[in-house]
């Protein structure tokens, strides 16, 4: 079996968990794995949040390393699952290179289905609206916020805003939308509709995610994330400070 | 009533968030770990009436992590699809909201508190997956007896 290409597609798979939002240490063991089931030595595998290095000695005695850097991850757990199984089907079976370059293929066409990600957001900040003390009112209008913040957010990510300016503009403009609904009458509750939406920009994923990092070890990649959780609810807060000083008025 | 009402809008907000994070496919895996996070939250309103807020969303997140690791292993998915979905009703989203209010007010101690409780609050979360995450580690070695005496 061709070693190089192997080793290559394998690297594939981990910058594919890696871009969809895997904990460090699922990236890292399952790279070990898959080398090791193939049985290559002196596994060496280092993964922070965009990047990571593995080098592997092969069975004839010659080594390789390589290095794969990801920009732009976002958590998409489905692939994550699809690749966890692969990984231990390869663990397993340990199968040919044309069976795993199908597989990374199909995973990668694996492409989300728009109208779900909208009910998300629709449904994500609408019961959080009625969660935090709202009515069907405020969920209703929470929902409809939530439904535009996400091209919002599209908007941002096309024009390469950098994300905590992101977080930013966007509670801006989700308060900014609050306050008008509150203006004309929509809604009673204004805190409970905000509060629901922000929920959609807090940094619960790089909080859990994070101390699952630390508690494997990964120091630097935990800390890295725990900053960007720290960073991003600044953002929120600050994003919401000042619509809220700017739009006194019409509260 | 209204603790029935906040119980069903924590599944229908998981359940939105399973949605944004493109759990699309395993729709089963999407319904199970918003039954989670709506978990969490019963766990937190029975709790609440003896112990702190800090300590109840502790008890709640350690109730949500415990499930998640159950169900990765029943379901052979990762845990985090899960967690990440289901601590959401605990994240303190209120929190920063509220302590960014009283900062714009110039309330001082109410500022203080809430920030004490937001941060105390992400820590009890952080604090809960510590937990259940090295107990369940710690199972796994005694089962595969990796252990080094």
């Amino acid at each position: 079996m061709n070693e190089q290409l192997l080793i290559k597609n394998i690297a594939e798979i981990g910058k594919l968990l890696l871009k969809n939002g895997a904990e460090i240490y699922r990236v890292e063991e399952s790279l070990e794995r898959m080398c090791q089931s193939y049985g290559f030595q002196d596994i060496g595998v280092f993964a922070l949040p965009t990047y990571f290095t593995m080098s592997v000695t092969f069975q004839d005695g010659t080594s390789t390393s390589l290095t794969k850097r990801t920009l732009q991850n976002r958590t998409n757990l489905d692939a994550v699952c699809a690749l966890n199984d692969l990984v231990r089907k390869i663990c397993n079976e340990t199968p040919t290179n044309d069976f795993i370059e199908q597989q990374i293929q199909a995973i990668n066409s694996l492409h989300p289905i728009m109208p779900l990600v909208l009910l998300g957001y629709g449904l994500g900040a609408g019961g959080y609206a009625i969660f935090f003390g709202g009515g069907l009112h405020e969920g209703i209008i929470a929902g409809i916020i939530g439904f535009l913040m996400y091209f919002f957010i599209w908007i941002n990510e096309i024009l390469g805003i950098n994300s905590l300016m992101r977080t930013t503009l966007t509670s801006m403009f989700l308060t900014i939308l609050a306050i008008l609904f509150y203006h004309f009458h929509l809604i009673y509750n204004l805190d409970a509709t905000i509060i629901g939406c922000l929920m959609i920009l807090t940094p619960g994923i790089a909080i859990t995610n994070s101390l699952r990092d630390i508690i494997d070890g990964n120091y630097v990649s935990g800390q890295a994330r725990l900053v960007e959780a720290f960073f991003i609810a600044t953002a929120i807060a600050l994003g919401v400070g000042l619509i809220r000083i700017l739009l006194k008025g019409l509260i | 009533m209204e603790q029935v009402i906040q119980c069903l809008s924590a599944f229908l907000g998981c359940l939105g968030f399973a949605f944004v994070f493109r759990v699309h496919r395993r729709l089963p895996y999407a319904l199970l770990a918003s039954l989670g996070g709506m978990l969490g939250w019963i766990v937190y309103l029975l709790v609440i009436p003896y112990l702190s807020n800090i300590m109840s969303n502790l008890c709640a997140m350690i109730v949500v992590a415990l499930f998640s690791e159950i169900m990765a292993r029943i379901c052979k998915a990762p845990a985090t699809i899960f967690i990440v979905v289901g601590c959401f009703p605990i994240v303190p989203g209120k929190g920063i909201y509220q302590t960014m209010l009283y900062l714009i007010s110039h309330d001082q101690d109410l500022f203080l508190d809430s920030l004490f409780q937001t941060v105390g609050t992400a820590l009890a979360l952080a604090t809960a997956i510590l937990i259940v995450s090295t107990f369940f580690k710690v199972i796994k070695t005694i089962k595969q007896k990796d252990y080094h005496l």
